[in-house]
């Protein structure tokens, strides 16, 4: 059984790594849908069977992924963590890649209708975000966190809340504001 | 201005931790001199405020300058507002310069709301809405964009009130709701025809107007089943919007909501209108279940709270005892299984669940299921399921087609013949290898496939480089694939759209009886029974009409409508059926070795109970075995499949010795192939347990039951129905064997953690092993108890039912109650009586059981 996944994935890793851009989006469909149904069970403490399987599937692709061994990943908050930060990478790694070739880097939904639902607001000029995000990063950490879980995995806030420890009030708030400042921002530019 | 910028934020967030009467200050404060960064502050704040994202006491509200009255939206007057949910906001209007007045709902998006998101949402419900026709649901009449560019609709206006009120205020009895609740289901059956869930189904969202019809609203979170609109728009709306208490629990989760959903929130709909509370409190703040606690029972739910109880009664027109005695039984089932946890536990349709309430209305038993027989039925359609691992090594073998498929999508490049080729060959691979019962497939069936099939079959239908008849043939084998994924509704779909188009050559009308066929495996499969039998006599009508001639085909048909009919219980046509299958299929059987030997096994489905021929059944099983082992396929998961479905009609035969030594042969391949501790292993020493517990070797059945358990456990951890289905059996060993402590043990257990079909059953169960005990313990009136629960007993000659029925009157004996006792085996001592013993195990089982209670009865001198 393990060997049947582990072809499959290693096959579109190989793929993507050798340049192929559709292998992505072969191989995230696999583990975003299951990512997000583990940050929903164990966040809100809804513990099932089917929870640990498909975790340690999601963690073993993200850990080819991101080339990282397992031990590193000491939590689903770690994981979370990193795969919001591994898709905010790619997205804007295909963005400079497309601006450089033909329309720009804009995000569309229909690029990502399969690992979609994340809830960028369309038409977003990725490398800005991405430019934006990096220094509210410099200023307020927690608050561009907020802005990566929300955008890159799909959290909801409570969500959100949970795994940074915070008040949903907080988090709330830090998303609020963030999301207004990156608005205004990326719409004046 | 970067820094700035960034300092401004700092400002504006710190400045939402303060109160909003102090905000302004502290921004002055904050900013000081610096005029251009309080400017970048106001800007935010007042971004967010508009954004209505700020907390709801300093939300600005910007209806109270609403301007949209007495201006028009197309052909209406817009009238007052009358009403505002999160993002929507619905006028009454009325259309302007008509003849005739009418009234409708005016529908728009909130001022101030209109982003791209809910823009999208919106324009998705005007576009379901405009699709809908059901008297059952508002109208739709038309749609528009408003002067400021806000997208419009207009609704039929519904004047009514909200059913949970409405059926108080007229005083509806039990059985009135219920009626009036199926023309709900109707409404959202209806809707799930049409590939829209509705995902907010609530009491307040249907309205019963004045001519006492039921209006169902709000499809505002409605979503499409079908995949041919982006999938984005449905799940960002569905997320927050919904009504916790209407949702299912794995919506709370997180999980999309399907038809599952739907049948979930009909349930407490319907638990609602029955009993006016909740069945489960719902922690609002954290967005789900209070409790993992199980819903209480609606006989409780009606007195929960003391002073309404009285108010709640008469609102039903009932009494107490009254409304228990209604609720007990059949309608609490009916209800449990529309709000199971899990949706696979759930009625899988709005229709089988109406189907079920329709059957409670006429007094008629609710459907059984459960029952070995239908396992083995649907095993036989479904076959085999695939694994998510299992899946994607599918997927890969799949390359050939996904290569066309994403070709087609991407830059339309002309493909040669051989890739085509290529591509239905790796179709036709992956039905064989969803189809063929593998060890290496076990349950669970995986989603991403079955969205990669569902999609090609778009690619596919507009494809024009394909000859008609390849991709009919491609259409057919999808719809296939979907259902062996249990993804009925979109294979149904595909299956009927080929079925029902019109055919140029002979090849085309096979097809289209292959898809007719195919349509109704699905219905059968979903429970559909009825419309399975409409849909495979139309198919079976167009093969005669064209002159179809394809046996497989045919049989396979037949096959269908064999199947249909056991599960209505019209034991003789599903024979004949089945019989003419074989028939057909008798000239070509060395070409299908395996399909011929299946039909010969399912041919002796019809033959075993009620029926009892089990003289019959064993002959065709064995010439099952015999074609498999003349053609080399002895060792193959069709001959062991049959070899066990051998071994168990010779155990309910009787023929215990011929039985066991198949039996421990078959446990011998499982553990080879499966491994010790797997589910199909375990099932089959309970079935070797089963026969040792009907051959009254206690012993041995306590011994292979102990391992069924341990291994079931093993295989798929303690709580799960499967091991309660194991520790069930254990607790009739046990009981049976005198271990009264044991056996309301395991079936407390087994109770608690059973599924839908096996729960009442099982709660049955543990209210006879309970009881039981506590009148061994010399609780008297627990005898009491024992005889009401005895006679709860569903099928007075079942032999697990037998053998309970003959330890509660030993028990009864034993507490001097022998009158009693004489009581509880009256219906079997009747049976008895009546009809000859004609099979070996009237004498072996049921006999015997009914001299030890009698001879029990003489000892305590009577």
């Amino acid at each position: 059984m393990g060997s049947a996944t582990e072809g499959s994935v290693t096959k579109w890793l190989e793929r993507w790594r050798d340049g192929d851009p559709a292998a992505l989006d072969r191989l995230l469909p696999l583990v975003y849908a299951d990512l997000r149904r583990i940050a929903a069970s164990v966040l809100r403490s809804t513990p099932g069977h089917a929870t640990l399987q498909t975790t340690a599937l999601v963690h073993e692709m993200l850990l080819r992924l991101l080339g990282r061994a397992p031990a590193e990943y000491a939590s689903t908050t770690h994981l979370l963590n990193a795969s919001a930060r591994m898709m905010r990478q790619i997205l804007v790694d295909r963005a400079r890649n497309a601006s450089r070739t033909k329309r720009g880097g804009e995000w569309r939904r229909a690029d990502f209708a399969e690992v979609a639902e994340l809830q960028i607001p369309d038409g977003t000029d990725l490398i800005m975000l991405d430019q934006a995000l990096t220094e509210l990063e410099a200023m307020d950490a927690r608050m561009a966190k907020v802005v990566e879980l929300r955008y890159f995995i799909g959290l909801e806030v409570p969500e959100v809340a949970t795994m940074l420890d915070v008040a949903e009030r907080t988090a709330q708030r830090d998303w609020i504001a963030a999301h207004e400042w990156l608005r205004q921002r990326l719409a004046d530019t | 201005m970067n820094e700035h910028d960034l300092k401004a934020l700092r400002i504006a967030r710190d400045a939402l931790d303060t109160a909003p009467q102090e905000r302004e200050d502290f921004v002055s404060q904050r900013c000081g001199a610096d005029t251009t960064l309080r400017e970048r502050v106001a800007g935010l704040l007042r971004g967010i405020a508009e954004r209505g994202a700020i907390e709801a006491s300093s939300a600005r509200d910007d209806d109270d300058i609403d301007a949209l009255p007495g201006t028009t939206l197309g052909a209406f007057r817009v009238a007052e507002r009358i009403g505002r949910g999160g993002m929507g906001v619905v006028y009454r209007g009325t259309r302007e310069g008509a003849d005739f007045s009418q009234d409708v709902a005016l529908k728009l998006i909130r001022r101030g709301f209109d982003f791209d998101d809910i823009r999208t949402r919106f324009l998705r419900e005007r576009r379901i809405l405009a699709r809908l026709d059901h008297p059952n649901l508002a109208r739709f009449i038309d749609g528009g964009v408003a002067p400021d560019g806000r997208p419009w609709f207009a609704l039929e206006f519904v004047r009514g009130e909200p059913i949970a009120r409405w059926c108080d205020a007229h005083a509806l009895d039990l059985r009135a709701r219920v009626t009036l609740f199926l023309d709900v289901c109707a409404a959202v059956q209806y809707a799930h025809a049409q590939l829209v869930v509705h995902r907010d189904l609530k009491p307040a969202n249907i309205l019963v107007d004045g001519d006492g019809r039921v209006r169902l609203l709000d499809f505002g979170l409605a979503g499409l089943l079908a995949e041919d609109e982006p999938r984005e728009a449905t799940t960002i709306a569905g997320r927050r919007a919904l009504t916790p208490e209407y949702a299912a629990p794995e919506v709370l989760a997180g999980e999309r909501p399907g038809v599952a959903a739907d049948v979930y929130a009909l349930g407490v709909t319907l638990y609602q209108l029955l009993a006016d509370a909740l069945p489960r409190e719902i922690d609002r703040l954290a967005g789900n279940l209070a409790t993992d606690t199980a819903h209480l029972p609606l006989a409780q739910a009606i007195a929960r709270d003391p002073a309404m109880t009285a108010k709640r009664l008469a609102a039903r027109s009932t009494s107490l005892r009254a409304f228990r005695g209604d609720v007990r039984g059949d309608l609490a089932r009916i209800v449990d299984k529309a709000l199971a946890d899990t949706p696979g536990r759930r009625y899988d349709t709005v229709q089988s669940f109406a189907d079920d309430l329709r059957r409670w209305l006429a007094g008629a038993p609710v459907r059984v299921s459960g029952n070995g027989l239908g396992y083995r039925l649907g095993k036989f359609l479904r076959r085999h399921r695939v694994t998510a691992a299992a899946a994607a090594a599918v997927l890969a073998t799949l390359g050939a087609f996904g290569v066309y498929h994403v070709k087609t999508l991407n830059d339309g490049l002309a493909r040669t013949t051989t890739e085509r080729n290529r591509a239905e060959a790796s179709l036709r691979f992956l039905e064989k290898l969803l189809s063929s019962p593998n060890p290496q497939f076990g349950a669970g069936a995986d989603l991403k496939l079955g969205d990669f099939l569902n999609g090609s079959v778009a690619t596919l239908r507009d494809d024009t480089t394909l000859d008609a008849s390849a991709r009919d043939d491609l259409r057919v084998t999808i719809a296939g694939s979907l259902k062996s994924l249990d993804r009925y509704d979109e294979g149904l779909a595909i299956a009927r759209e080929v079925a029902t188009s019109r055919a140029s050559d002979a090849h085309g009308w096979t097809a289209r009886v292959r898809a007719g066929a195919l349509a109704g495996e699905i219905l059968v499969l979903k429970g559909e029974y009825e419309p399975a039998l409409v849909e495979l006599d139309s198919a079976q009508q167009l093969a005669d009409a064209h002159e179809v001639d394809d046996p497989t085909v045919l049989a396979m048909l037949l096959t269908a409508q064999s199947i249909a009919n056991n599960h209505l219980a019209r034991w003789e046509e599903s024979e004949r059926f089945i019989d003419r299958a074989v028939a057909l299929l008798e000239p070509i059987r060395e070409a299908k070795p395996e399909l011929y030997a299946n039909l010969l096994d399912m041919a002796s489905i019809p033959r075993g109970y009620p029926k009892r021929d089990f003289d019959g059944a064993e002959r065709l099983l064995r010439q099952a075995l015999a074609f498999l082992d003349a053609h080399g396929l002895g060792g193959s998961g069709e001959y062991w499949n049959s070899h066990g479905n051998l071994a168990q009609t010779l155990m309910l035969a009787g023929k215990f010795e011929q039985a066991e030594p198949m039996m421990l042969e078959g446990i011998e391949h499982m553990r080879q192939i499966y491994g010790a501790n797997n589910r199909e292993t375990s099932f089959k020493l309970s079935d070797l347990a089963f026969l040792y517990y009907r051959w009254n070797h206690l012993a041995d059945a306590r011994r292979w039951q102990d391992e069924a358990t341990a291994a079931m456990t093993a295989a798929l951890g303690e709580t799960h129905p499967f091991v309660a289905l194991t520790l069930s059996h254990s607790a009739d060993i046990a009981f049976h064997a005198g271990d009264l402590a044991r056996a309301a043990a395991e079936a407390r257990i087994a109770a608690a953690n059973a599924d839908g079909t096996n729960r009442v059953d099982f709660e049955r169960r543990r209210a006879v092993f309970g009881a039981a005990l506590r009148c061994d313990n010399g609780d008297a009136s627990a005898a009491t108890d024992l005889l009401a629960q005895v006679a709860e007993l569903p099928d007075a000659l079942n032999p697990r039912t037998v053998r309970t029925r003959v330890a509660a009157a030993t028990c009864l004996v034993r507490r001097g109650r022998s009158a009693d006792a004489q009581s509880v085996i009256a219906p079997l001592a009747q049976h008895l009586a009546q009809s000859p013993p004609t099979g070996k195990d009237r004498n072996d089982f049921y006999q015997p059981a009914l001299e030890r209670v009698r001879a029990a009865m003489a000892q305590a001198g009577h």
